[in-house]
């Protein structure tokens, strides 16, 4: 999967990565932080582990707000499984921040998969750093889903994406710039991952 | 007009300097154009022009800006300072200390920042007595044995003036020097030279004596060894107050792309030709320049206090004040050029700011560059992907941006 090694390229600086772990970055679950959108695009799940026993939690389920996570104040996270995606899959992450290594105004990562006919049978979009917690943006994904991935398709998706989100703003983004940079991001993403599928790059 | 043809109409030719600048100081020298052709002609065979044409052809837009600037440096003629409403006056003094052993001390008003001051001041003495530069000492910021400064380290002063007053008193100590050895060797002065601290007859090494021996006739055992009329020691104060300001330039010019989707500016290379006098080190006028460019492109892009409508700083870590990282400056190429000073010793001027003058308007013009095909004028700094997004909205929109 190299994606998650493209994903982990964004993340702060060497020294920042070099100390910072997978679990904590997930446990800690900043709403930019590149990490929690890769799981949710690449549909992983994490193990936890508390006094009530052991539980496994689906990235949907995981990410409930602003730096919150489904877990229990007695549970630890153990282990993160990450499917690997079928064979053909093409995925992207791509990110805008202000300078390399800074918290993103706006994560997309996707990942997609054609059929024998080019049409998606598979498209996960995953958004980080818009919104409270990053996110799978599943109208949109359902939109792709059976299409031809051309485009006008492609931009559609980015649109609906982009019309659906609620953004945060700051000094670095208003809620309309991280709106507009939503739907680039997205559009982006899409484009590299329906290239990467139809390339046969993971 | 072609911008450059605006420039090369108003630069002075360098047989019209010292130019007088309207107020108080004259631009001392200058090869401005010079200047101008040499970055010019770096571009050219850098190939950016083609760079440009290429991304332009597949819908990108690069652009090329560049930037002249003149730096008043070597602050500056006391009285001129008083006159213009200043507090303060701007001579610097220096001590060269030769001891026994013939060890050289340099004491300086200056304090050094990290530029470089210590390294080159030892570089100075040691070319002006003659003697390797480990030999030569610095000491600076210790009030009770330093000298007094006009005004301190500013103004780009510390190599033009603290080191213009070491070269005089190290013009006036190595004379003393050759007095003694003449003494010791009963020779003229003028036929001697100092070469890494031996002081030999001119076309006959073998008959030489050290700076030991000339340190010992000046402290230990004077009798029939220091000239009669000599004072003891080997020691020389100089306080320089320059005539006039020094005045560095150059030309700066830089490769830029502009994402028109999201209002990112990158930047690709950058070129800058300077002109700061006499070189004396060129590893560490690198790095005031590397330091300079940074800063500016910090101003140019990232840098700023944001307030709301309140008046509330929202601007409150270095998460928010963005100062760019290694990530986000170009490759530096810097071209020496030298024209001295006429007035300062050594030809010295300053360096501290020429880094950072060119910067911002040169992004700018880059920028204006790379987006001229709908005609964006850059005019606020620092030029957020944000405010630039707008400004290229505006224009592809056909309104006129501010
Ligand atoms: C300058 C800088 C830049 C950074 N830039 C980025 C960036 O661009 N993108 C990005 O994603 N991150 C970035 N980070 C954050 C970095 O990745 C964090 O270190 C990481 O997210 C947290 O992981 P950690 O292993 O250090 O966790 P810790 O700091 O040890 O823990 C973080 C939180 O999670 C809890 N926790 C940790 N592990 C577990 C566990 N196993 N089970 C339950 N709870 C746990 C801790 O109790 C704590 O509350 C940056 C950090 C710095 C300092």
């Amino acid at each position: 999967m190299p994606v998650l090694a493209e994903a982990l390229r964004h993340v702060g600086h060497v020294t920042i990565r070099n100390r910072g772990t997978i679990g904590g970055s997930l446990a800690h679950a900043d709403p930019a932080a590149e990490l929690p959108v890769a799981l949710l695009a690449l549909d992983g799940k994490v193990v936890v582990q508390g006094s009530a026993g052991t539980r496994a939690i689906g990235a949907g389920d995981l990410f409930v707000g602003p730096m919150t996570t489904a877990l229990e104040p007695t549970e630890i996270l153990t282990s993160v499984r990450i499917p690997r995606p079928d064979a053909g899959t093409g995925a992207s992450i791509v990110e805008l921040a202000r300078r390399h290594g800074d918290f993103a105004i706006v994560i997309a990562m996707a990942l997609v998969h054609l059929d024998g006919n080019g049409r998606c049978d598979m498209v996960r979009i995953a958004l980080g750093g818009v919104e409270g917690a990053p996110a799978r943006m599943e109208a949109a994904e359902s939109g792709l889903l059976g299409a031809e991935p051309s485009g006008a398709a492609i931009e559609a998706a980015a649109d609906a994406v982009a019309a659906g989100v609620d953004p945060i703003g700051d000094i670095h983004a208003s809620e309309s710039y991280r709106r507009d940079m939503t739907r680039v991001f997205v559009k982006r993403a899409l484009a590299q991952a329906v290239e990467r599928a139809k390339g046969g790059v993971a | 007009m072609d911008p450059h043809e605006v420039r090369r109409k108003n630069f002075p030719a360098p047989d019209e300097f010292p130019f007088f600048s309207g107020v108080a100081f004259w631009y001392d020298s200058g090869r401005y154009e010079d200047a101008l052709d040499s970055t010019l002609a770096r571009v050219e065979e850098l190939g950016w022009r083609q760079m440009q044409a290429d991304a332009r052809a597949e819908g990108r837009s690069v652009g090329i800006g560049y930037s002249f600037h003149v730096e008043p440096s070597a602050y500056g003629p006391s009285r001129i300072l008083n006159l213009v409403g200043l507090q303060h006056s701007g001579f610097d003094e220096a001590v060269v200390r030769i001891d026994p052993m013939g060890k050289v001390t340099v004491y300086s008003g200056q304090i050094n920042m990290g530029q470089g001051t210590h390294t080159i001041y030892c570089q100075i003495a040691a070319d002006g007595l003659g003697v390797p530069i480990d030999d030569v000492k610095v000491v600076t910021g210790d009030t009770d044995s330093c000298p007094y400064t006009g005004y301190g380290t500013g103004g780009s002063r510390a190599a033009p003036l603290g080191g213009g007053a070491i070269i005089r008193a190290t013009v006036r100590l190595k004379e003393k020097i050759l007095r003694i050895a003449a003494e010791l060797m009963e020779a003229s002065p003028e036929d001697l030279v100092i070469d890494s601290g031996i002081i030999s007859v001119k076309g006959s090494p073998d008959q030489n004596v050290s700076m030991q021996d000339i340190g010992d006739a000046a402290y230990r055992r004077l009798n029939e060894r220091l000239p009669v009329n000599e004072t003891p020691t080997l020691e020389e104060t100089d306080v320089y107050d320059p005539e006039n300001m020094a005045t560095s330039f150059g030309c700066a010019a830089l490769l830029v792309e502009v994402d028109r989707e999201t209002g990112v500016v990158k930047l690709l290379d950058f070129v800058q030709t300077d002109d700061c006098g006499t070189v004396i080190n060129p590893m560490l006028v690198d790095g005031q320049l590397a330091g300079g460019f940074t800063q500016a492109f910090g101003g140019a892009l990232f840098e700023e206090l944001v307030y709301d409508d309140e008046g509330q700083l929202q601007t409150t870590s270095f998460m928010d004040y963005l100062i760019p990282t290694a990530m986000e400056i170009p490759r530096f190429e810097v071209i020496h050029q030298e024209t001295p000073s006429p007035h300062v010793p050594g030809g010295i001027k300053g360096v501290g700011e020429s880094g950072t003058i060119a910067g911002v308007s040169l992004v700018g013009s880059a920028i204006d560059d790379a987006l001229s095909d709908i005609g964006v004028t850059v005019k606020r700094f620092p030029m957020t992907p944000m405010r630039l997004l707008d400004l290229i909205r505006e224009a592809e929109n056909g309104e006129v941006s501010q």
